[in-house]
């Protein structure tokens, strides 16, 4: 049975995960037998932090630890949605650390599907609503992606016509 | 003589940005300063009276960086993270602004260096926990410790350094700066805004527990060091006594109360650090006598002209993101106090907003961090470099053009 478990990856970010854990459990009905891990990946928040700190000569370098509470908080949220949504699959958390594109497209190696969050321009469909560390791992993964508005998509009005010169006009 | 000091600054500067095996910076300071007075490119009277103008000024930043620390003991910084969260009620837009609120007001008055070691962290902590995307606030809280730090002589070391060669008072500090402040801060908010537009649109999570409630006692001594600021400086009497005033205030309190012991207080007025500004002062004052200071004077623009002012700044924030604004400041203060006062402050806006050009205040910082660490920040330094370019020239002209404007309405363009 273990071999034909099908695999979903969620991408856990802030603003999107919700979205995400939604579209995953449309994934894993009742039956299928799935295992879903959430992973969630801090950005380099905290690096910028302390570069910052270092251009101040001569002062004090009290190390600031920043609550890091915060992903294992969004992690069991997500969880618990997932397992009201999904109740018969297996769900497991994992918080990664490193370059965040990089960690998630490598955990694509191990999974059937990833489902992550459109984060930029969301007023209109097209490339600019994928930021440029989502659109790292939908060009690199290994597995087959699924991509969600984190709301309601805009309308299809927001597409750009055809060009004016293209000849199938 | 000035190949011995211009090499001795060199030495002093790159210590300070390299920082081998982690020492103070004042291990090169200190030794350059006395290396300086006994081969004799500066004598020790000159030393001195050097060490005796920045004396005031290195012990103000101390007392101010111990009433920062005593604020965050007391639960300032917490409430202030506390509030912007439930302020947010889970809107990145409405957060961003209230991070430029905090930012702008901590830096304006407990100097940016509160905002960049007490604040941002905060801000940081806040963003994750309404769970909205961390980056925008975070780069609003960085630059606003720098660009905000414009309004008074207490908001930043080099206003400090500045307000005793411009000769103004506080509060004529304050009202010739409160409009190019302004006019910085609005260019940050209207850039970040433009830029992180689709992140700030991400719904994150309305927190409505607050479990700090205002500290009172220290907001009210803060209070009341502002405005013995005003009457101290319209008295003739130092600053610094006025924050080492508040600062024993505070420190009495919470140890009584058993926030903070003693021992925990020492660190926080950072000793190494007065040492090694006191020497880096010594070591560019001989640069700057043994000839640096008269080739610099034929390249200073001269007059309070908008032209000239925008040299001013252009010059200081030049200096500043190759090594670092305090080499810089001390460097063009004593050229700039010739010219006037609105020419010092000119060059303030260029050392104070001028290090956001590059993300670690300099270049040489940056390229250092760059060749010593491992890990791979390309990315946040791009867009930290693209967020530099976009808002530090156009900062630096909107708010030199202020100054001009308001001096020439102020003081009859003295």
């Amino acid at each position: 049975m273990g071999e034909s478990r099908r695999r979903v990856l969620v991408w856990v970010e802030p603003g999107t995960w919700e979205a995400c854990v939604h579209a995953a459990a449309d994934l894993v009905p009742a039956g299928v037998g799935a295992q879903v891990l959430l992973l969630y990946v801090p950005d380099d928040s905290d690096d910028l932090l302390s570069d910052a700190q270092a251009g101040l000569w001569g002062r004090r370098r009290r190390p600031q630890p920043v609550a890091s509470d915060a992903g294992a908080e969004l992690l069991a949220d997500a969880q618990a949605l997932l397992h009201d949504l999904a109740g018969d699959a297996v769900i497991s958390t994992q918080q990664g650390s490193g370059p965040v594109e990089r960690v998630v497209t490598a955990a694509t190696e191990n999974a059937d599907y990833l489902v992550l969050g459109r984060q930029g321009d969301l007023s209109r469909r097209g490339p600019s609503s994928i930021v440029r560390h989502t659109r790292f791992v939908v060009d690199h993964a290994r597995c087959r992606v699924v991509i969600v508005w984190p709301d309601a998509a805009p309308s299809a009005g927001t597409i750009p016509p055809l060009p004016k010169e293209d000849p199938r006009r | 003589m000035l190949v011995v000091s211009g090499s001795l600054l060199i030495l002093v500067l790159a210590f300070a940005v390299i920082r081998p095996r982690g020492l103070p910076e004042a291990v090169a300071a200190v030794p350059a300063a006395i290396v300086v007075v006994v081969v004799g490119a500066l004598s020790g009277h000159e030393a001195l009276s050097e060490i005796t103008q920045l004396l005031p000024v290195v012990l103000f930043l101390a007392a101010i960086l111990v009433v920062g620390d005593l604020c965050e003991a007391a639960g300032v910084f917490r409430w202030a993270g506390e509030q912007m969260g439930r302020g947010s009620r889970g809107s990145g837009k409405r957060l961003l602004l209230l991070v430029f609120v905090a930012a702008s007001v901590v830096t304006a008055v407990l100097s940016l260096d509160a905002t960049v070691v007490l604040l941002t962290p905060v801000v940081l902590a806040t963003a994750r926990a309404v769970r909205v995307p961390a980056k925008p606030h975070l780069y609003a809280s960085a630059h606003l410790a720098n660009s905000a730090s414009l309004l008074l002589p207490v908001s930043n070391l080099t206003n400090l350094l500045a307000l005793h060669a411009s000769k103004l008072s506080f509060l004529q500090f304050a009202l010739l700066m409160v409009v190019p402040w302004l006019v910085v801060i609005g260019i940050e908010y209207g850039v970040l805004r433009w830029r992180f537009g689709s992140e700030l649109t991400l719904r994150g999570r309305p927190l409505t527990t607050t479990s700090t409630r205002l500290p009172v006692f220290p907001a009210v001594v803060v209070g009341v060091m502002l405005v013995g600021f005003v009457v101290a400086s319209s008295l003739g009497v130092e600053s610094a006594w006025v924050a080492g005033g508040a600062a024993v205030v505070l420190a009495v309190r919470a140890v009584v109360r058993k926030e903070v012991t003693v021992r925990s207080l020492v660190p926080s007025l950072n000793i190494p650090f007065i040492t090694f500004v006191l020497g880096l002062g010594v070591v560019v004052m001989a640069v700057v006598q043994g000839g640096l200071g008269a080739f610099l004077g034929r390249l200073a623009p001269t007059g309070n002209g908008l032209v000239s002012l925008l040299l001013w700044a252009a010059l200081g924030a030049v200096l500043a993101n190759l090594v670092n604004n305090l080499p810089a400041v001390l460097l063009l203060l004593p050229l700039a106090a010739v010219v006037g006062p609105v020419a010092v402050l000119a060059v303030l806006i260029g050392v104070n907003v001028g290090p956001n050009l590059t993300y670690v205040g300099s270049l040489a910082t940056l390229l250092w961090r760059r060749i010593a660490s491992d890990n791979d920040h390309e990315i946040a330094i791009g867009e930290f470099t693209i967020l530099g370019l976009l808002t530090t020239p156009a900062s630096l002209v909107a708010g030199v053009t202020a100054l001009w404007a308001v001096s020439t309405v102020v003081l009859g363009g003295v």
